[in-house]
């Protein structure tokens, strides 16, 4: 049965769940929620808030199954969910980070920034394995959220312009600068943390 | 052509070879000529060498992940996203108690030390001064002061006005003195003064209180009685009148002329030299 599912696509899997076909779902869910979750964390750099917002996700795409109409492809609907709610919680940090801005708070407006890359649970360091992508990963937590976004879709999930404008809901021009932009900061942010800038060749 | 700030918005597509063949060969051309572009260009690179380093996270927990959904999935009602309201309540909770806890503590701390401030000063001021003895009076002092004179003549124990208005005077001659009347002490008026003590020594009860009546500088003079008066006033017969749509009765004393009428509360006689219009001016203040 699962071999079955397996070979299915996108599309029989989705009109299966929308037939309420559990099973379906959990193929669905196979398929894509290593790369929400990827996505999360690069996005919102903390593991567990990553982890309730993929859950997110999937509760979302489940109630909203009928709603989907199929005018664009499965994968950017759900990288467009995603990155929605990831840009809801970046927000709220972004807020509080301003709230907490003015003198007296400031050990607390530090804080909650160091929290984009640290976690409680201190799990973050464990799932990077190694010291290289941890640096890599604290250095695109410096990059803002905007560029970081882009970044990220292009250059780990492998996205097109054409795919990264739908789901960022911009002009692929836009795509295009804030992808340089975003680069560019990525490059500062890691000579900010003492990498050579030849240290990454092809 | 292009503009050079938009061939330079172009790099990470020509970079990821977004571009198409016109469009590469225009960005080429410039790379030649613009060293600003072709630093950018390398810096761009860079950064892209770098992400393409970026690997994926160790993740094995698909299970639990699987198991959590279905328990969310299980407890929301349709269309309802129980989870993510108790998601967003969590979230709130985690980051905005901090921030309230703090200003809700800030808030206590301060109200508090005011508090304690209050009361210590409290305790530490000197019991109230009394009121300074009003030199100009309106109707209301008037009325006490009759009653105080009163209470006084008769021997009682005037509290509420000495409470009032901090009067310490224990005799009716001590409070003449003390009201400070401001009038010119000319002898008309010491012979109205004369006329007050004549009557409180002839009925023994009430009755003399200054009235600015702000006409002028000008006096009139209030005298306080009990309901139940007499038709006479001393030696002076009371003749019934009419001022300003009133009834009144009037005695002539001498050079003064003096008005008393009935008031809800208390009689009032005015005592007073002024012209007609003036007094029916007074009288409707006072009335």
């Amino acid at each position: 049965m699962k071999a079955e599912l397996g070979t299915r696509n996108e599309l029989e899997l989705l009109s299966a769940c929308q037939n309420g076909d559990q099973t379906a779902f959990r193929a669905l869910f196979d398929k894509f929620h290593e790369r929400v979750l990827h996505l999360c964390i690069r996005l919102c750099g903390n593991v567990q808030e990553a982890e309730d917002i993929t859950q997110e996700v999937f509760l979302r795409i489940h109630h909203k199954l009928d709603k989907f109409e199929r005018k664009s492809e499965f994968k950017t609907w759900i990288y467009r969910v995603t990155l929605n709610l990831c840009m809801d919680r970046n927000r709220t940090i972004d807020r509080r980070a301003k709230y907490w801005s003015f003198k007296p708070f400031r050990h607390v407006s530090n804080a909650l920034e160091s929290q984009n890359f640290t976690n409680t649970r201190n799990v973050d360091a464990q799932i990077w394995g190694n010291e290289v992508q941890e640096i890599l990963h604290k250095a695109l937590m410096k990059v803002k959220p905007d560029w970081r976004n882009v970044l990220v879709l292009k250059d780990i999930e492998g996205l097109t312009y054409k795919e990264i404008a739908k789901i960022a809901n911009c002009s692929e021009g836009t795509v295009c600068s804030r992808l340089n932009r975003g680069r560019k900061a990525l490059r500062a942010a890691l000579a900010g943390l003492g990498i050579d800038e030849n240290y990454f060749r092809d | 052509m292009l503009r050079h700030y938009r061939l330079k918005q172009r790099l990470s597509a020509y970079l990821d070879g977004e571009l198409s063949e016109a469009e590469v060969r225009t960005l080429e051309i410039h790379l030649q000529r613009c060293e600003s572009c072709r630093r950018e260009l390398s810096a761009v690179r860079q950064g892209k060498c770098s992400a393409q380093h970026f690997g994926k996270p160790a993740w094995r927990d698909s299970e639990l992940l699987w198991a959590r959904l279905q328990r969310a999935r299980n407890t929301a009602a349709p269309g309802m996203l129980l989870l993510s309201a108790s998601r967003r309540w969590k979230f709130a909770l985690r980051t905005s108690f901090k921030a309230r806890a703090v200003w809700a503590g800030a808030t206590i701390v301060v109200a508090s030390a005011l508090l304690l401030l209050h009361l210590g000063l409290q305790k530490g001021r000197p019991e109230a001064r009394p009121r300074p003895w009003p030199s100009r009076a309106g109707s209301a002092f008037a009325i006490d002061f009759g009653l105080y004179l009163d209470a006084l003549s008769k021997g009682q124990e005037p509290h509420e006005f000495e409470r009032r208005y901090g009067s310490r005077v224990t005799s009716y001659e001590e409070a003449m003195l003390q009201t400070n009347f401001d009038m010119p002490a000319s002898p008309r008026m010491l012979s109205a003064f004369q006329l007050a003590e004549v009557q409180t020594l002839k009925s023994g009860c009430c009755y003399s209180v200054q009235f600015n009546c702000t006409s002028n500088s000008r006096r009139t003079i209030i005298f306080q009685q009990p309901r139940d008066h007499p038709a006479s006033f001393g030696p002076y017969d009371l003749v019934p009148t009419e001022v300003n749509g009133r009834r009144c009765f009037r005695i002539d004393a001498g050079d003064w002329t003096v008005l008393c009428w009935d008031d809800e509360v208390s009689q009032y006689v005015v005592m007073s030299q002024l012209a007609d219009a003036d007094l029916t001016r007074a009288l409707r203040y006072l009335m």
